[in-house]
């Protein structure tokens, strides 16, 4: 089933002076469950096209549906809403909240969320407890190394169970051993809660385990192949 | 709530030392304006409490005329009627009948125009305290033919206790008032202006002198309860004839004071107002440096899912958390200081206190310590905290998460 669809969507910057086309006619579908990779130079619309999805941009045209719901239509504080229920994130520089523990960064959604306390206390333990890191519950941001950052913010878009996670270059700041266990385990949860994963990435070892490979060049799809 | 509020208090503290300088500016600021207005509202406080119980009371009865021409021809009639109604009435505490004259006070060689002011010895005494005022001599009686002048007066005339004064005057329809006195006390009133030119003299001995049998300049009455004031004035409208005669309100009576501590109140407001802008604009700093600094994490948050009215109304907390807490610390500080000057006024001494006695004022600074100010000094701050916090906030409503959050802006 697809839970996402993009119909011939374009972003341009600058339109006025000097238009730059980020992205360029992308039509593509994804389905439930997928572990997708989008891949390509630097500047080939990688991030542009994560966030037109995700709805954090609106397309130039064209149009994006999740789950058969047009989002590009939707207003600022709807698409907030949306992205709050459907989408998870996992940014490459982490971006944990510093003044919170590893416990309340991967609690912080289900509050906005409302969730009944004891019911965040488990799902955060059970997470933490996946991503091998229930020992640094209590620990700040600045407390833990990259890898253990980047198991947080991943514990923290998975917390509610989204439809999908977004994950912008999210080995890009670790070392082998860090990207490798990251990928395991988000595998892992891609497996057992069928979580659809879509990456941007330019990172090999990310492109070896994704079971499809979207290639972009210059704003348009040039490859798409599943393994 | 309570994540909240804990997620500010650490949000607070992220940079020590510009918390802790932003705390110290709002609890200096809020320091100064609550002693600066605590001194200037008591003394405004001083000021009408020594006017109404010295002086005017609450309300005075009066013949219609006198109070813009104070002669003895506008004199009052005073019946036992009226004095029957003051003394069976439970909320005056105190009654005061006077008669009022000008006379030329003469001693020798030396002559000086005074007030010559008839009173009930033991009523004044209630009224002002005037034994305690007595520096030589003896305090005299309700049937003395005696009088009592201030220290200024008795030096001007080089008169002494139980040297005779010649006062010479008008009386009631024309007549002419002329009466030998012996000097009973002479007194140190506070206020320059008793001390120079007042000649207090038994009520009956007034009367006589001034051929006011039966009659008095007017009665000034102090009431147990301010808040009784406007009920009081109507109750005795009812019980004069208010063709001849007036109850007159403490506040028609000390009109210019009254004017001058409106107008002293409104410089006083704007000097508070401007050592609050001050503090204001260090404390838009902080928390426009609050916003800017974490403008990714506030992309970061709205990016997942927060909305941002919850990060407009989590910084506000922050802001607001900050102020209170510099404003109970500020008041923590202060009540004691405030209390303690309350109990023991400053007293002004040397040419100061000279000063405060030309002005016809008692040199002593007295602090208000009605709450009313206090929690004002809170308002004003948790106001300013909040009005620090617009522009920081439009900011945070015109974010562009994406252009932060990949480092565009």
């Amino acid at each position: 089933m697809s839970i996402i669809k993009t119909l011939d969507i374009t972003k341009v910057y600058n339109p006025d002076t000097v238009p730059v086309h980020a992205v360029d006619g992308i039509t593509l579908s994804i389905q439930e469950g997928e572990f997708t990779a989008i891949i390509g130079p630097s500047g080939c619309g990688k991030t542009t096209l994560l966030n037109l999805i995700g709805g954090l941009e609106r397309p130039t045209t064209g149009s994006v549906e999740i789950n058969g719901e047009i989002i590009s239509s939707k207003s600022k504080r709807q698409l907030t809403n949306f992205r709050l229920h459907n989408i998870g994130f996992i940014f490459q520089a982490y971006n944990l909240i510093p003044v919170m523990s590893a416990y309340e960064n991967t609690a912080f959604i289900m509050e906005l969320l409302g969730w009944p306390r004891e019911e965040i206390k488990a799902r955060v333990m059970e997470l933490l407890e996946a991503m091998d890191i229930a020992d640094k519950a209590h620990q700040r941001p600045n407390q833990l190394s990259g890898g253990q950052q980047q198991r947080v913010a991943v514990a923290r878009a998975l917390s509610t169970r989204p439809k999908f996670i977004l994950a912008d270059e999210p080995t890009a700041n670790l070392d082998s051993h860090a990207t490798g266990s990251l990928l395991d385990m988000m595998l892992q949860m891609n497996e057992r809660e069928k979580t659809t994963f879509i990456f941007s990435t330019h990172d090999n070892r990310v492109m070896r385990r994704a079971r499809r490979l979207i290639k972009l060049e210059d704003g348009k799809v040039v490859d798409d192949a599943w393994k | 709530m309570k994540s909240r509020i804990i997620l500010a208090w650490r949000n607070i503290w992220r940079n020590r030392k510009r918390t802790y300088i932003t705390l110290a500016s709002i609890i200096f600021a809020v320091i100064i304006a609550t002693f600066m207005r605590g001194l200037q509202l008591g003394s405004y406080d001083k000021m009408l409490y020594d006017a109404i119980r010295s002086s005017t009371g609450h309300l005075a009865l009066m013949e219609k005329a006198f109070w813009d021409d104070k002669t003895m021809d506008n004199s009052m009639e005073f019946t036992s009627e009226l004095e029957q109604a003051l003394d069976q009435d439970p909320d005056i505490e105190l009654w005061v009948p006077e008669i009022l004259g000008g006379a030329l006070a003469s001693v020798g060689n030396n002559t000086r125009g005074v007030v010559v002011q008839g009173v009930d010895p033991q009523k004044k005494d209630a009224q002002i305290k005037f034994k305690e005022k007595l520096i030589e001599g003896r305090y005299f009686q309700p049937d003395d033919q005696s009088v009592m002048i201030g220290k200024d007066l008795a030096s001007f005339l080089k008169v002494e206790v139980g040297d005779t004064l010649v006062l010479l005057g008008q009386g009631y329809m024309g007549m002419t008032a002329a009466g030998i006195f012996p000097v009973a006390g002479i007194f140190d009133h506070p206020m320059a202006q008793f001390n120079r030119r007042f000649v207090f003299m038994p009520l009956a001995a007034a009367q006589y002198l001034f051929f006011m049998e039966d009659r008095l300049s007017s009665v000034n009455l102090v009431l147990n309860n301010a808040a009784d004031v406007e009920k009081k004035e109507t109750l005795y409208q009812s019980k004069i004839d208010t063709t001849i005669m007036e109850v007159r309100h403490w506040e028609s009576m000390n009109r210019d004071m009254l004017q001058s501590i409106e107008s002293d109140n409104f410089f006083g407001k704007i000097m508070i107002g401007i050592l609050y802008m001050v503090i204001g604009f260090g404390l838009f700093g902080t928390i426009l440096m609050m916003t800017m600094e974490r403008k990714r994490e506030f992309s970061i948050m709205m990016a997942i899912g927060m909305q941002d009215y919850k990060l407009v109304s989590q910084v506000i907390l922050e802001s607001v958390l900050i102020a209170a807490m510099g404003a109970v610390i500020g008041l923590m500080v202060s009540f004691p200081v405030v209390y303690f000057y309350s109990l023991n006024p400053i007293l002004i001494t040397g040419e100061s206190a000279q000063l405060y006695r030309d002005l016809n004022m008692e040199p002593v600074l007295a602090i208000s310590t009605k709450p009313g100010y206090m929690i004002a000094q809170f308002i004003i701050v948790f106001i300013i905290s909040i009005v620090a916090s617009i522009f920081p906030l439009y900011n945070i409503l015109t974010f562009n998460i994406v252009d932060i959050i990949r480092g565009r802006q």
